[in-house]
């Protein structure tokens, strides 16, 4: 059984303002020849304040990723601690880019090892193949554990980076960047 | 031929946990992702050989192993 939901708000004939809910079932598979109809029952709520329904409301709507800039807008650099060489600006611009034009294209990258690692499966590369925010998704979904924008319109994503100097032989940078939700 | 993302920076052995710490996620920079970020991206589209791992594969594997570590969550 699957099941779904819609919320509204609504406000009956004396101005009284409600959330209608409206429980969606599907009884049955898909494989059933005798797929029955989906039946729909709404129920009303009662005990909302006017104050809290409209922010009830706007939490639940709209916070599906729509293009990348609902992501990308919200990114916030900073470097920490920059290399003695000074690369460190340079590659946190082309960290930037790169990370902008990977959220540009659509689908998984055709790789084979993305096929064949069970990371993803056919049927999920077949569905995603022109999403034009898939990779925007995946991003928020691993800086905020949430492929849903946040709640606060005003989220940001702080990506932070700070360089490892490792003196040996040759003078070796790595740079440590850190991408936290949200910024404090 | 890869080995299974197992955290952000798999391909050089360095563990990192997407799940442990909510809302934050830390990417090690070391030279192979240096020489990835200045390599030209490969046009949209075009098919990569099973060798070519440059910064879009790199980064979605890294991204696809998060998501399946929430999923075991």
């Amino acid at each position: 059984m699957k099941n779904g939901f819609n919320m509204a708000l609504n406000e009956d004939p004396h101005g009284r303002r409600f959330i209608q809910v409206s429980i969606l079932f599907f009884v049955g598979s898909l494989n059933n020849s005798s797929f029955p109809a989906p039946r729909c029952q709404t129920f009303h709520s009662t005990s909302l304040t006017d104050n809290y329904a409209p922010a009830l409301i706007a939490t639940m709507y709209n916070r599906r990723v729509n293009s990348i800039s609902d992501v990308l807008d919200h990114i916030c650099y900073d470097i920490v601690a920059s290399a003695a060489d000074g690369t460190t600006p340079l590659f946190l611009e082309l960290f930037k880019r790169r990370l902008k034009r990977y959220m540009e294209g659509t689908g998984h990258p055709p790789h084979p090892f993305i096929h064949s690692s069970g990371l993803a499966n056919e049927y999920e590369i077949d569905r995603d193949q022109s999403s034009s925010v898939l990779r925007a998704q995946h991003f928020l979904l691993a800086c905020t554990e949430s492929d849903l924008l946040p709640a606060d319109d005003h989220f940001k994503i702080k990506v932070s980076s700070s360089s490892l100097v490792l003196i040996s032989d040759t003078i070796k940078f790595n740079h440590l960047l850190s991408v936290c939700y949200p910024w404090t | 031929m890869l080995s299974q993302p197992k955290g952000s920076h798999a391909e050089t052995g360095v563990p990192i946990d997407f799940g442990t710490c909510s809302e934050t996620m830390t990417v090690l920079f070391d030279s192979q992702l240096e020489e990835r970020l200045m390599v030209a991206p490969k046009p949209f589209g075009e098919p990569y050989r099973e060798t070519e791992v440059d910064f879009d594969v790199w980064l979605h594997l890294q991204l696809l192993g998060a998501k399946n570590s929430f999923n075991k969550l």
